[in-house]
């Protein structure tokens, strides 16, 4: 019961308020990636800044522009454990950094 | 970056006429299979040119291959010199991404036939072996796991090559799709980039069981049938359930399987593969979205049970305790668990063979136990069967914690959990593993190394764990810590660890940058399988045939060596040390000359010392027998004294005594030299074994001399630096 508690403190937090706080970025005004991502919210990708070589390997592991992820887990050093359905796909903190996210589309 | 695959689809000349559209018929299979063997016997070999088309395939493979005469050609030829004729065995690639149980699978297909070598000319692990169907053999290649077949590490590219029959690989007859029912969608992308391959294509449904438990669990007849009729099978590969399903499976689909709608088939050897992956990209995704919409997988737990297992184990505090208890568990399995094994095998087995062997001499006459030739057989042969033995319990126990650690899926997070730690040396977090049990033991820890997908990272690991202080070493260091620094010998003892530590760390940086430069540090994306319960019982064949394995490769250098060390020291180098096989004082023998010659290469590290020098050559045998050499060489017997009371006793005073004067009066230098140079040299001959079991003789080799020349620099700048001040 805890988690869908902050699940729901953490969404509200987050979710963009028109004329405020756009949907893909933190409400301090940082880019909304899956590292800074509350925990169990659904959002869309909408983009990833990695070379051209990885961000084709996040697409082959189904983590592509436009579709829906939730991050599951928060580890050490910035590591996150992303739901995209029933997959489970764990990275590392800087990876999570460069995978731009939006909960608006998501949640639309 | 791995070369791209292009250019090796460039450079291979095919005879093939286009045989990936599959078969509709028999006949059109009969067909393709003698346009193979044509191709062969005009010297084509598939993929091969020139002189080296005249060879056995296995030419091709490269001294670190192991040799394996029954299992590396997809044609076994036969009769007159002109190869007339040749049986073809069809080869089966087993493909899919990494922990999708396709390994496992492949090992419940195989059991003890299975033989893991290195792909041709690389350090990438494959395994193969040949499997009875009916009338035919077929040769079965299980390749890395990989998410695609655009690679980008030298493991993935040998995958992707196996399945597209590039570089040299021949073209499989039937590729197996390993789908991982728990990642189905991810999968299907993979399947898609398979299907376009043009070969016949069995997918073998893996995971199922848990994909049930999530509610997500396919029907494979379904599957199969949405996929346009291309076979699906069912298999648990911890279990073996639908194994001989899938072999029937495979032998049913050899003349061909549909290629679904949506998806077209290739030419492998006309197509750029970097377009042909990445332009493809989206058909496929749009293709699997449209399998998966038929399938109906939307009903499914936000929150699984792995998921509630990972708030704890991959908790950013808890998950590193958690890591470190399991590191903590493994470690004491294979040092405390494994040492009264050892100890019995090393005394009450010994026993019982030397009886043995005694009895059998005996009826030879009564002074058939004093001849060399009993000498040979106890202590040069038995010694080195026994000592081959005392690593089993420590590398079984190893083989079943990390298959339990596999199949639980616990693996895939510890590589996670640790990634940052490991990353100063672009090492996966699992590189963790093997440098920890390397404390315990260098053996099970090079076992360990078999955990990391990429085989520039695992032969990099292999050769840091050497430098890992086992506990074999800590009797030396007890022994001279004692004798030495009697009131300090704890922090000595303590310092050894830090500087095996601070050696790792230090040699592996250099490494890198020497050797490895092409070992880059790589985002870390990986799916993780859920969490399963491993079964015990499944795990035993694999692990016994990997016993069987480390037998038959290390046990013919461990027993050699040993019989020539026994043989060094029962030559007799001067006229009064007695006959051949008795030679009581061991430095008049060829051993002691040998010890002697060698001592002044130790001047500059301060113990040019023949005791010294030739017990740091029977500890190239194992650690475990240095201060017992030391002790021989003095001939002292310290009977059952621990290291404490050696050090402080008889022995440590003739070892102070030596240094002493070696060193010009700064023993305590020369001391802390010995002590570096045991660390870092070579454990053991076990160690060595394994090393060229696993990474070939060149790095075997290389291993060996990375240490020797690092223990030397060591001691010598040890005893250089702290004569001033000892």
């Amino acid at each position: 019961m805890i988690p869908i508690t902050i699940t729901i403190m953490s969404t509200a937090q987050f979710r963009p308020t028109p004329g405020r706080t756009a949907s893909g970025r933190t409400p301090d005004g940082q880019p909304l990636t899956i590292r800074n991502c509350p925990l169990h919210v659904d959002a869309t990708i909408t983009g990833i800044r990695l070379d051209a070589r990885h961000r084709f390997r996040m697409l082959e592991l189904g983590l592509r522009v436009g579709t829906t992820v939730r991050v599951t887990q928060r580890s050490n050093a910035g590591g996150r454990v992303v739901a995209r359905g029933a997959e489970r796909i764990a990275l590392d903190g800087a990876t999570a950094n460069s995978i731009m996210l939006d909960l608006a589309v998501a949640n639309a | 970056m791995a070369r791209s695959p292009q250019s090796d689809i460039n450079r291979s000349d095919t005879i093939r006429s286009d045989t990936n559209q599959p078969a509709a018929d028999s006949n059109s299979t009969s067909c393709e299979h003698t346009a193979h063997m044509q191709a062969d016997a005009h010297g084509g070999h598939g993929h091969r040119r020139g002189l080296a088309a005249l060879l056995p395939e296995r030419q091709h493979h490269g001294a670190d291959r192991p040799q394996d005469h029954n299992h590396n050609h997809d044609y076994d030829h036969h009769g007159a010199a002109d190869g007339a004729t040749a049986v073809h065995h069809r080869r089966v690639v087993f493909i899919g991404n990494p922990n999708v149980g396709k390994s496992s699978m492949f090992n419940s297909l195989l059991g003890a036939k299975a033989r893991v070598m290195n792909a041709p000319g690389t350090t990438v692990l494959l395994e193969r072996g040949s499997y009875r169907y009916g009338d035919e053999t077929w040769n079965l290649v299980d390749t890395p796991g990989t998410y695609s077949l655009l690679p980008l590490s030298p493991d993935e590219e040998v995958a992707s090559q196996a399945a597209m029959g590039t570089d040299g690989q021949p073209q499989p007859d039937l590729i197996v799709a390993a789908l991982d029912a728990t990642n189905i969608a991810r999968s299907l992308y993979f399947l898609a980039m398979v299907l376009e391959l043009g070969r016949p294509t069995v997918v073998a449904l893996t995971m199922n069981d848990l994909a049930r438990r999530n509610n997500v669990g396919l029907d494979p007849a379904e599957l199969s049938a949405t996929l346009g009729g291309v076979p699906v099978v069912e298999v648990d590969g911890r279990t073996g359930k639908g194994a001989s399903t899938l072999m029937e499976t495979i032998a049913a689909s050899f003349h061909g399987t549909p290629m679904p709608r949506g998806l077209h088939a290739i030419d492998t050897h006309s197509v750029d593969v970097a377009s042909w992956v990445e332009d493809n990209a989206d058909a496929r995704f749009e293709w699997a979205a449209h399998v998966l919409e038929h399938l109906n997988l939307e009903s499914r737990a936000r929150i699984t049970r792995s998921d509630r297992i990972d708030r704890v184990l991959l908790n950013p505090v808890f998950g590193i305790l958690a890591f470190l208890a399991v590191m903590f568990i493994v470690f004491q399995a294979t040092t405390w668990l494994a040492g009264p094994m050892q100890d019995w095998i090393d005394g009450s087995v010994r026993e019982w063979c030397e009886a043995g062997i005694n009895t059998v001499f005996s009826w030879f006459g009564p002074n058939a136990t004093d001849s060399w030739f009993h000498g040979l057989i106890v202590d040069g042969i038995l010694d080195g069967c026994i000592t081959v033995l005392t690593f089993l319990p420590p590398m079984g126990i190893m083989f079943i914690m990390l298959s339990l650690l596999e199949d639980s899926g616990y693996l895939a997070r510890a590589a996670f959990v640790m990634d940052k730690a490991m990353r100063a040396m672009h090492l996966d977090g699992r590189a963790f593993l093997p440098i920890v049990i390397g404390f315990g033991c260098n053996l099970p820890a090079l076992a360990a190394t078999r955990t990391l997908p990429d085989s520039r990272q695992r032969v990099l690991v292999g050769m840091l764990v050497p430098f890992s202080s086992c506990t074999a070493r800590l009797s030396v260091y007890l022994v001279l810590a004692y004798a030495f620094f009697r009131d300090q010998a704890g922090l000595v003892v303590f310092l050894m660890y830090v500087c095996s530590v601070l050696l790792i760390l230090g040699v592996g940086i250099l490494l890198r940058q020497v050797k490895f430069r092409d070992l880059q540090s790589e985002p870390f994306a990986m799916s993780l399988p859920p969490y399963q319960v491993p079964r015990l019982v499944t795990l035993v064949r694999p692990v016994l045939v990997k016993l069987w394995d480390f037998i038959k490769g290390a046990s013919s250098i461990i027993i050699t060596m040993i019989a020539f060390m026994w043989l060094l020291q029962s030559i007799p180098a001067t006229a009064n040390a007695g006959s051949f096989g008795h030679v009581d004082d061991v430095h008049q023998s060829v051993y002691g000359v040998v010890a002697d010659t060698v001592a002044p290469v130790f001047a500059p590290a301060g113990f040019d010392d023949w005791h010294a020098s030739a017990a740091l050559m029977t500890g190239f045998v194992a650690k475990e027998v240095v201060v017992g050499s030391l002790g021989q060489s003095y001939a002292i017997n310290s009977g059952n004294e621990d290291e404490q009371q050696q050090g402080e006793g008889t022995l440590g005073e003739a070892i102070r005594h030596s240094f002493d004067e070696s060193s010009g009066g700064h023993g305590r230098a020369a001391a802390v030299a010995f002590l570096l140079f045991t660390l870092a040299y070579t454990p053991c001959l076990a160690t060595v074994a394994e090393l060229k079991r696993q990474f070939g003789r060149k790095i075997a080799w290389q291993t060996v001399g990375l240490g020797l020349v690092t223990a030397y620099i060591l001691a010598v700048l040890a005893f250089q630096t702290l004569r001033w001040v000892l």
